[in-house]
């Protein structure tokens, strides 16, 4: 369920986080409460609590009193914010690292890109 | 904290009772049925000792009863301890529950081993059996084979609590031990009248029956002493053999 | 209801062997703890001394602020499960279950009946006749059921098949979801189980080697992969458990912070960082030498 490679809640995190850029979680939409998160992936609830407290934290999640979790308003927003800031440090600063390394050069990349905007449009 | 174990002892007691009745219930069956086999041959095949028929057969076998307690007493510890204190009863409630279980034995087997004189008695009356066949008084002679049956069990446990908390040396040292209460209870109570109706040859000099008891008891209360600081802080061990 | 579980210096001696070597923490309670060590590191004998098993030589316990041994007050409140059980073999499932259901003061009855359908115990077979699976499974099925506010399990789902174990961790996680008591499970097989832990603590030769918030304790283990050379100059200063080396390339496994410093510098000489399952931490932590000072 999980790998090693990160703290659980770190992950429940993400994975809350990618489900509501993927729009699977919409906004004021409720999210699964920690017991059902702990049941589900057989973790300690208060693993996944840390990892909601990481959401809160960031806005991306808001507390009901009594009723449970929900995503806020502008947290997709805010996430599809930052992953764009990200987007090229992330995906293609070590595209073009690799394409490097293994001699595709830059101009093939290109060529590459205006063929799938062709298609797509 | 709420103490919902009030009358964990009795607890204790009542479900040794229920795993011990069926035992006690098969041991007297068995036992009852060899006697009256024992009856039912001499009866035809004639051949009667005379010395025997002025004693009765009932007589010579009280010693069964004793020696199953004792049995029962050396199994007890070894056999429910750990159960029990795995399921939050502390050793002193065991103790004090076992015992009572013990007692209740004793009782049951005690009150059969008296009643089997006046029924001997009767199967002798109606068989025609000539001579004279003595009674011990019923009350008394109960209240005897009680504290002796008791003192049995409470031998018993010595040595199962001996061996539970010990090593095999100081067990078998203990196993030696458990023996000189139960002959000095045998000679107390010998002295008394169970042997005065039993007309044996020989006189010891008779206590009174009140202090015949007393006496039983006060070293039964030694051996219930003995045996509850041989458990006090006993190691629960995780399976005996 | 929670009790908290204090324990203070209590060494545990088996004639001249020292099993449990003057330890000491402090458990709040009403959390699921991981007690971990190798065979041999004092894990049952603490424990034992937690259920009144036995009295420590030395030092002192307190569950809920009272000592427990010989005290009913305190061992109503405990259930020790231990993998072979305490019930005498004479004894059928039935019976077993029934003694337990008469001491333990918040038994609950429908719950141990649906556990037992789940597991699929015999009630009829006597405790003698059951497989080493049964076994464990009626131990699970007594220590969930006992609804004590201390349940431990020490080892008691080892000889579980898989699925059961996946069934005894499910219910586990529900149970304590639905009424939060103190659980602490023993264990050398950490993978498994180490998701369900908030706290671990870890016992090496009769001490206590940490106690620690499982994730905190996650965090804390950091591993290296890079050229030789470099892992060499960057070790320095780190508390390095285990190092690995395949050709010119080497990984080191650290404990401790490594800090946003160090982490930049790892950064900027293209040095792997990667975390460390726990069972690795472990298994480095208590390899023969290796310390967490």
């Amino acid at each position: 369920m999980f790998d090693e490679r990160s703290p659980i809640y770190q992950q429940i995190a993400d994975q809350i986080k990618n489900d509501i850029v993927s729009g699977e979680l919409k906004e004021e939409q409720q999210v699964m409460s920690t017991n059902q998160y702990a049941a589900f992936y057989r973790i300690n609830p208060a693993t996944a609590a840390k990892g909601f407290q990481l959401l809160t934290e960031e806005g991306i999640l808001y507390k009901k009193r009594g009723i449970g979790m929900f995503v806020s308003m502008e947290a997709r927003d805010k996430l599809l914010q930052a992953r764009r800031e990200r987007f090229f440090e992330e995906v293609v600063e070590p595209m073009v690292e690799e394409a490097d390394r293994i001699g595709v050069p830059l101009a093939d990349i290109m060529k590459h890109i205006e063929k799938r905007k062709g298609q797509q449009s | 904290m709420n103490t919902p174990n009030k009358h964990s002892a009795l607890k204790v007691a009542g479900s040794l009772w229920s795993s011990y009745r069926m035992t006690l219930i098969w041991f007297w069956a068995i036992f009852v049925v060899v006697f009256l086999g024992i009856n039912f041959l001499l009866l035809h095949l004639g051949e009667v000792d005379s010395d025997m028929w002025s004693e009765g057969i009932w007589a010579g076998s009280v010693y069964s009863p004793k020696i199953f307690l004792f049995v029962i007493g050396i199994l007890v510890t070894p056999i429910s301890l750990a159960s029990y204190v795995s399921f939050g009863i502390t050793r002193k409630h065991f103790v004090w529950g076992s015992t009572l279980m013990l007692a209740g034995l004793s009782l049951v087997c005690a009150i059969l081993t008296a009643a089997g004189f006046p029924i001997e008695r009767l199967i002798y009356d109606m068989t025609g059996g000539s001579g004279s066949l003595n009674q011990p008084p019923l009350l008394e002679s109960s209240l005897e084979f009680f504290v002796l049956c008791f003192g049995y069990c409470l031998a018993g446990c010595m040595i199962g609590n001996g061996f539970y908390r010990h090593d095999w040396r100081i067990g078998t040292i203990i196993c030696l031990l458990a023996l000189l209460p139960i002959i000095l209870m045998e000679a107390i109570v010998e002295s008394g009248s169970l042997i005065r109706f039993m007309s044996y040859s020989f006189h010891s000099p008779s206590l009174a029956p009140w202090l015949e008891l007393i006496l039983t008891l006060a070293i039964a209360a030694m051996m219930l002493a003995l045996n509850f600081s041989m458990l006090r802080k006993v190691t629960i061990r995780r399976k005996l053999v | 209801m929670t009790l908290s579980i204090e324990v203070k210096d209590v060494t545990v001696r088996y004639g001249k062997t020292t099993a449990v070597d003057r330890i000491s923490f402090h458990l709040e309670g009403g959390k699921i703890y991981g007690l971990l060590g190798r065979n041999g590191s004092g894990k049952t004998s603490l424990l034992s001394v937690l259920a009144s098993f036995q009295p420590q030589a030395e030092g002192e316990v307190r569950i809920g602020g009272e000592a427990p041994f010989e005290n009913a007050a305190v061992t109503s409140q405990v259930c020790f499960i231990q993998e072979n059980g305490h019930l005498s073999d004479g004894y059928s499932v039935k019976d077993g279950l029934k003694l337990a259901a008469l001491c333990m003061p918040y038994w609950d009855s429908p719950y141990a009946d649906r556990l037992i359908e789940l597991f699929g115990l015999p009630l009829k077979k006597r405790i003698s006749e059951l497989s080493r699976g049964m076994k464990s499974a009626l131990g699970v099925t007594i220590g969930l059921a006992s609804r004590a506010p201390v349940t431990i399990f020490d080892e008691a789902y080892l000889g579980m098949d898989a699925p059961s174990r996946y069934a005894f961790y499910e219910e586990l996680l529900k149970d304590y979801m639905e009424q939060p008591r103190t659980f602490i499970l023993s264990t050398h097989l950490i993978e498994e189980v180490s998701n369900l832990f908030e706290e671990v603590l870890i016992l090496d030769q009769g001490k206590l080697l940490l106690h620690k918030e499982t994730e905190l304790l996650r965090e804390h283990g950091v591993s290296v992969t890079g050229p030789a050379a470099k892992i060499d100059e960057f070790k320095l200063g780190l508390n390095v458990l285990g190092e690995q080396q395949l050709g010119g390339i080497k990984s080191i496994t650290a404990y401790g912070e490594l800090g946003p410093e160090r982490a930049s510098r790892a950064r900027a000489e293209g040095l792997e960082l990667g975390p460390v399952p726990l069972q690795d931490l472990f298994v480095h932590l208590t390899k023969r030498g290796g310390s967490a000072s």
